[in-house]
């Protein structure tokens, strides 16, 4: 194999890494919360992102006939203020700020019928 | 011999780099229909159980006198479930919401009602994978008016210009201010031009309090317009200082 052969590869190699990684500055948030049969308290849904960053989050909470659960979600924002969204018995979609070194929370209350699932997806916008 | 460690160096990079997320991209559009369609699937079913952030769009022409209901359709661990939006009159009508798919079931679309002389139908989606793993060809644009301490009224800035041809996104826009004493609050305008060439404005305002304003909506932009943001004050005059805000608007282009 010839050095100019390899060297093409090589930069074709280069120039795929940066083509796949160029375009993107969207991050995933996914924790499902899998048959659950209790409520929980404040649980941690990603880890914290180490500048303050702007988020899409969505939550679907499905449950039988009966179950009353709802999900409670909590950040800090960039002033320092604390936040809450709840999403009593569905869904919900919303923009979050979060502050850098914290994160996201979530609980749940309510009645729970047999069990429930929990989904919080989101996406995290970066510059 | 060098060469041939610089590929292997060269290859282990292009797999150790860090890509950004496994998310995958739902886009079908019902351009002009002049009927009612009955149920049609919007994607292809996943494979195993999945997590979308959906978005439906519906709009009619100027002079469109159409009264119709779009109902999406899906599957999830507890069985059917459906979303409706409806549409009557010029104004765009756009809804966003999260869906679970339970695998190999379908989901799709249908519309009832009557129609004016024609529609437009846009459902836009986001499927929820592994994170960590992959990468995406979803496009994505950032505008942040971090620490402001002015309304930008009356100049506008951009924040992204659509391809030639019409093109669907989805916006989200927070804005709020720290607590404080004022009574001033912060507005900000999302301006764009539809397919049918009408301005459109989706507007937000922070609360003094610190309770930000959180917005999601889809938009249907018209090829080669600019998306366009201004904040100002709820209360006139629109322009000057301000308390100090923070503005950020991020969109997915599908």
């Amino acid at each position: 194999m010839s050095r100019k052969f390899l060297a093409l590869i090589t930069l074709s190699c280069w120039l795929l890494t940066r083509s796949a990684t160029a375009s993107a500055s969207l991050t995933e948030v996914r924790q499902d919360f899998l048959s659950q049969t209790a409520t929980f308290a404040a649980t941690d849904v990603m880890s914290a992102p180490a500048a303050d960053g702007s988020y899409l989050i969505s939550v679907y909470l499905d449950q039988p006939v009966g179950g009353t659960v709802g999900a409670t979600i909590a950040w800090t924002d960039e002033n320092g203020a604390t936040q809450r969204y709840q999403a009593l018995g569905g869904t919900a979609v919303f923009a979050v700020r979060l502050q850098a070194g914290t994160t996201l929370t979530v609980a749940t209350s309510g009645t729970v019928k047999g069990s429930y699932n929990l989904f919080i997806d989101g996406v995290g916008f970066w510059n | 011999m060098r060469f041939r460690y610089l590929f292997l160096a060269a290859w282990t990079l292009s797999v150790a780099l860090p890509a950004n997320a496994e998310l995958t991209s739902v886009a079908k559009d019902f351009l002009n229909q002049t009927k009612t369609f009955s149920a049609t699937k919007v994607m292809a079913s996943p494979t195993a159980d999945g997590s979308y952030l959906m978005a439906m769009l519906f709009n009619q022409p100027n002079g469109s006198a159409g009264n119709l209901v779009a109902i999406l359709k899906w599957t999830d661990e507890q069985g059917a479930q459906s979303r409706s939006l409806a549409l009557s009159g010029s104004v765009p009508q756009g809804v966003v919401f999260p869906i679970r798919v339970a695998a190999n079931s379908l989901v799709t679309v249908h519309t009832t009602g009557s129609v004016g002389t024609s529609y437009d139908l846009f459902v836009r989606g986001i499927g929820f994978w592994v994170p960590g793993s992959g990468s995406t060809s979803l496009s994505d644009y950032h505008t942040n008016l971090l620490l402001w301490s002015n309304a930008t009224y009356p100049n506008k800035q951009t924040v992204l210009t659509a391809p030639a041809a019409d093109k669907s996104y989805l916006f989200r826009v927070n804005i709020n201010e720290p607590a404080n004493t004022s009574t001033d609050s912060m507005c900000v305008d999302i301006l764009s031009v539809d397919e049918y060439s009408r301005n459109q404005t989706q507007t937000g305002c922070a609360s003094p309090n610190g309770a930000p304003a959180m917005m999601t909506f889809p938009l249907r932009v018209k090829g080669g317009t600019s998306v366009q943001l201004v904040t100002y004050h709820f209360t006139p005059p629109k322009w000057g200082g301000s308390p100090t805000y923070n503005l950020t608007v991020d969109v997915i282009g599908f």
